[in-house]
């Protein structure tokens, strides 16, 4: 059985023990007093690393696994009264991350929305709702960066979406990543994508990493549309996108009962 | 493909067969993509006698390299073809903006050439490299908006689709192509209605390359934004601003304290959008991030009202500066029509001209203009930027005198009566006015009675009886059909002005036409620099809407500097068009300090040309480049002249500098120039087979109104019908002053052997002949264009 640690993100030597964590967890009486409070008392304390659990398919069989995470740092946030549609966000999001231009695997997400909001259009559907067709109000879609449980990370078979310094974003690790696309339904708000076919050769997903914490989309964005702010919990406010299929890695499951 | 920003690949659709097939991009680098893909698929396959709505006429969707790659103002579509407004449908093209054309290439298409006719009504399908041909049965008799809802229901949400409406269906000259809800191609509308194609729905999930390193793009990109004014390249804000040296009234950089994007929820203030050497405490992170919020266009064109009624500023892929004008009217929804509605410039106000303002009311022009907007929109009416409807507004109120229907050879009994009393028979006049002569006073519920009222539901009666043009299967309300107005409408006024010789003679011979040649609108022409602005207006056939000077004559800086900054970029060896001599450019004392011919206004205008046609193959917006000036005191306010060079060359790895760039762009010209003279030559013949064009006389035209005076006794020679006839001899006073002379005080008359000798200045830029207007034999080679020599020998000099 591997030691569980808890590491500071990205300096995995920086560590504490499973004890002290239960501890503060015990302190606690609901996740969101966890979550707070864990930031409260200044522990350092970001990720909770789990090794040697039945890891299913891990490209990285020695590196532990993180489970529970601490909260990002900070996160985008999108106005959507002050977007003007140009999309430059979801062009630099690419290009000055990976040298090529291809909105589709853009972590900020406005052609989705833009022509007939994000309901989506509708037979006669024009005019009606939100989007160019309707009253112009185009919604910028932005990764809310979860708090544990983090859907997209606890749900990814092989452990590839990580915790990363400086600012905690969620960050897919590509030399993980085969490209199965569970994490892609595993989003409630359908933030991740596919740079190609399911599990073709070279086929990544995509997800926003908060670009160290000085997002391109934010820099690039003409309007001001798009803040850099600290971060919230955004995911009781903004309604799913879609059905997410609350798929929970094999390999981890069964963990949340340690803790919970 | 071995290159950045190209796919590789264009799409081939021939609707007569069904047959889909693919070419290889290469084949055509030399032309770019855009107009420069256009004229040469027209000079290969399609030969003079052919008419735009035959089926073998190409419809050309050119898009290049550029497009979708993020650059700045990369967002455009160039659609080339057989021009149907104009009058031997000579080539031109139709350009828009949105996100079509990044989509198409996304998708895996650098362009798309469509030939043939479907047998029925069809639209075409492309998700990625699945290409289908779709039956349109249920889309055909719609209007766009529910066209591009009925396909996004199909292809998703985020499909792009451009389409045609009513107008484009029912063959009206005067109809476009629409894309993204208000972007409009201009013109080509029943080129896809003559083949049955109701539109092209695109999803596009792919990447493009971009050939320099990541570091090196971003940073690239954040320094040509940096040199980025407002719509225009207006330079400097249009009120006194503490950050700012200068200022211009006229400027679309309106932004300013206090003034609010009103309608928005919460109404956004535009604030102090500064350059990027001064930023202010509140911009974050840099100024760069309010560029979108420089241009309140609904202010700048609306005042005040416009500033209350705008959602947002709206536009096209990849600008930062947001032209079309989101508002939310709500007193539309009186009339059953949304609220909600966008476009820019004359994209606002296509058919209010066919109607008043009602003085009562200070948000009649607005309501009116998005009442239009609405409609022309949907049915996809094309402006012809103003033309057709200032052709309207004389026909509807210019009582003909005796001298005029004496001089046009009209009967007699046209005389004290307006055109439209005279032209339209009793039953369409009471349709229209609610009695059988059309004289006023109309009835008030009659459609040009509620025109008159200023009440914007006139024109809900006026577009769908136009976009009928007189098929009297499509009765518009209360089976209200006009076929004579409906077609004389929608013709555009070249078409008409055969019909009618005095719409002829009105555009070429009234002051109030604005009319440039060849009954097209006049668009940015001598008002903008003089003869710079003249000179480059006669190289097409339609309205040029060339912008590249009026994105230096309008920047909004002293007149001095911008001539000290256009000397620097034409007098001393920087681009291929230059004057060594160092003459003046610009004006130097007013706006309109008109003057005598330069060689250097000749090396500056025949940049403006070619950048024209440089923007339209790229294909980048023109209405924003080039970056000649800047906002930038540290620069002098210069911009950088290489900046389209420099972009084409990142994108695509194909390294070439400002003159390499502006030798393709003089290709591309000099291609459209020997296209169009292979086209008039055949026009010519045809009516007379002992003619052979010649391009200076016969094609290089200018108005006569820009000439003569009141009472002038000779004119130019005739130019079609109701031309050549002197002031004199029609009475027109709809003319310059007798007392006006070229080149003093203030007068905007140009002189006629002023423009001829422009002429020659011009040529020699371009390395064309003198007589004849045509490039010669060295320059055709020169510019890799010697297969031209051998199907055009007896015009090329
Ligand atoms: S689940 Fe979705 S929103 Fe949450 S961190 Fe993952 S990608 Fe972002
Ligand atoms: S860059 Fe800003 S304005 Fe443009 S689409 Fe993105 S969020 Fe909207």
């Amino acid at each position: 059985m591997a030691d569980r640690r808890i590491t500071v993100a990205g300096d995995p030597k920086d560590s504490t023990t499973i004890e002290k964590v239960t501890e503060i967890i015990r302190k606690q009486v609901t996740r969101r007093q966890f979550l707070k409070g864990t930031g409260a008392l200044g522990l350092g304390v970001t990720t909770f690393y789990l090794m040697g659990c039945g890891s299913s398919g891990s490209s990285a069989q020695d590196e532990p696994r993180q489970v529970f995470v601490a909260n990002a740092l900070g996160m985008i946030v999108a106005e959507p009264t002050l977007c003007v549609g140009c999309r430059r966000c979801e062009t630099s999001c690419v290009a000055y991350n990976q040298g090529i231009v291809q909105p589709s695997i853009a972590n900020v997400k406005v052609s989705r929305n833009q022509q007939f909001g994000v309901a989506g259009v509708t037979a006669n559907g024009f005019q009606r709702g939100d989007g160019d067709f309707g009253n112009f109000r185009s919604v910028q879609d932005t990764c809310r960066q979860c708090a544990h449980p983090v859907p997209c990370q606890l749900a990814c078979p092989h452990g590839a979406i990580e915790v990363v310094a400086p600012v905690n974003a969620r960050v897919v690790n590509v030399s993980k990543c085969i490209g199965c696309g569970i994490c892609v339904s595993a989003c409630p708000w359908d933030m991740l994508s596919l740079s190609g076919p399911v599990r073709a050769s070279n086929t990544k997903s995509n997800k926003c990493t908060l670009c160290n914490g000085n997002p391109e989309c934010v820099q690039a964005c003409p309007s001001g549309a798009l803040k850099y702010l600290p971060w919230s919990d955004r995911t009781k406010i903004v309604p799913p996108r879609q059905v997410a299929s609350g798929a929970i890695s094999p390999d981890i499951q069964g963990t949340c009962g340690k803790c919970h | 493909m071995q290159y950045g920003g190209w796919t590789g690949k264009i799409l081939r659709i021939d609707l007569s067969t069904g047959a889909i097939t693919t070419e290889d991009t290469i084949k055509y680098k030399d032309y770019l993509g855009g107009t420069g893909l256009g004229y040469k698929v027209l000079w290969d396959e399609v030969p003079p006698g052919t008419k735009a709505w035959d089926p073998e006429n190409r419809l050309i969707f050119g898009v290049g390299p550029l497009v979708g790659t993020g650059a700045p103002c990369t967002g455009r579509v160039s659609i080339t073809s057989l021009w149907p407004v104009h009058i031997d449908e000579l080539p031109a093209s139709g350009h828009m903006g949105g996100h079509w054309g990044p989509e198409l290439k996304y998708a895996g298409w650098d362009s798309i050439i469509i030939q043939g006719k479907a047998a029925k009504p069809v639209w075409i399908k492309i998700v990625d490299d699945k290409v289908t041909i779709e039956d349109a049965a249920r889309l055909w008799g719609n209007g766009i908006y529910r066209a591009t809802a009925e396909i996004c229901t199909i292809m998703g949400s985020d499909a792009r689709v451009a389409a045609i409406g009513q107008a484009g269906e029912n063959l009206v000259r005067l109809s476009c192509v629409l894309c993204d809800r208000s972007h409009s191609a201009g013109g080509v509308g029943s080129i896809m209605g003559s083949k049955n194609l109701k539109a092209i729905g695109v999803k596009g999930t792919g990447s493009l390359k971009i050939a320099a390193d990541k570091k090196t793009w971003a940073d690239y990109n954040k320094k040509f934004l940096s040199m980025m004014g407002a719509n225009n390249q207006i330079v400097v804000p249009r009120t006194k601003q503490p950050w700012a040296e200068y200022y211009n009234s006229g400027s679309r950089w309106t932004a300013d304290k206090g003034l609010y994007w009103g309608a928005a929820t919460p109404p956004v203030e535009t604030g102090y959008c500064t350059d990027v050497e001064h930023p202010l405490p509140v911009d974050c992170p840099s100024p760069l991030n309010k560029i979108g919020l420089r241009t309140h266009k609904g202010y700048g064109d609306f005042g005040v009202p416009g500033a209350k009624y705008t959602v947002k500023m709206n536009g096209c892929h990849s600008c930062p500066i947001r032209c079309h004008i989101a508002t939310d009217i709500p007193a539309l929804e009186q009339y059953g029509v949304s609220r909600y509605n966008q476009n820019t410039c004359i994209g606002n106000s296509i058919v209010t001209g066919l109607m008043s303002t009602n003085s009562a009311d200070p948000n009649s022009s607005i309501t009116n203009a998005m009442m239009s907007n609405n409609l022309c929109d949907d049915y996809g009416f094309w402006s012809d930027y103003g033309q057709y409807s200032r052709c309207y507004r004389w026909a509807y109120t210019h009582v003909m005198t005796a001298a005029e229907v004496a001089a046009l050879g009209l009967p007699a009994s046209f005389v004290g009566k307006t055109t439209f009393q005279n032209r339209l028979p009793a039953a369409e006049l009471n349709t229209l006015s609610g009695n059988a002569t059309g004289a006023k006073p109309y009835t008030a519920t009659s459609p040009w009675g509620l025109a008159d009222a200023g009440n914007p539901s006139a024109l809900q009666i006026l577009v769908p009886l136009i976009c009928a043009n007189g098929k009297t299967n499509q009765p518009v309300m209360n089976n209200l059909s006009t076929p004579v107005f409906a077609k004389a409408v929608s013709m555009g006024p070249a078409f008409l002005a055969k019909e009618w010789p005095e719409i002829g003679f009105f555009n070429n011979h009234c002051y109030s036409s604005n009319s440039f040649k060849m009954n097209f609108a006049k668009h940015h022409s001598v008002e903008t620099f003089g003869q710079i602005g003249l000179l480059q207006s006669m190289l097409w056939s339609r309205d040029p809407q060339n912008h590249t000077h009026c994105n230096v004559s309008g920047c909004g800086l002293p007149l001095d500097l911008i001539n000290t900054i256009m000397k620097e970029l034409f007098t001393q060896g920087k681009s291929i068009f230059n004057d060594p001599t160092g003459s003046d450019i610009t004006f130097v004392a007013s706006q309109t300090g008109y003057k005598p011919m330069t060689p250097g206004m000749a090396a500056m205008t025949a940049a403006s040309a070619v950048h024209l046609e440089l923007h339209n193959s790229l294909t980048v917006c023109n209405y924003t480049l080039p970056v000649w000036v800047s906002p930038l005191k540290s620069l002098g306010y210069r911009g950088d002249a290489s900046l389209d060079a420099q972009t084409y060359s990142l994108v695509t790895g194909d390294t070439v500098d400002q003159k390499g760039l502006e030798t393709i762009g003089l290709r591309i010209l000099t291609l459209f120039r020997a296209l169009t003279a292979r086209y008039l030559d055949y026009a010519m013949k045809k009516a007379d087979p002992s003619k052979k064009v010649n391009m200076r006389n016969d094609y290089d035209q200018v108005a006569d109104w820009m000439f003569d005076k009141v009472g002038s006794t000779t004119t130019g020679p005739a130019k079609g019908p109701g031309t050549g006839i002197p002031n004199s001899v029609s009475g027109n006073t709809d003319a310059y002053a007798a007392t006006y002379v070229p080149f003093t005080g203030s007068a905007q008359i140009m002189d006629r052997a002023d423009i001829e000798k422009g002429k020659d200045l011009l040529y020699d830029q371009f390395g064309w002949d003198r007589a004849t207007g045509m490039p010669t034999a060295a320059t055709l080679t020169r510019l890799g264009l010697d297969y031209v020599k051998a199907v055009i020998p007896t015009l090329i000099p």
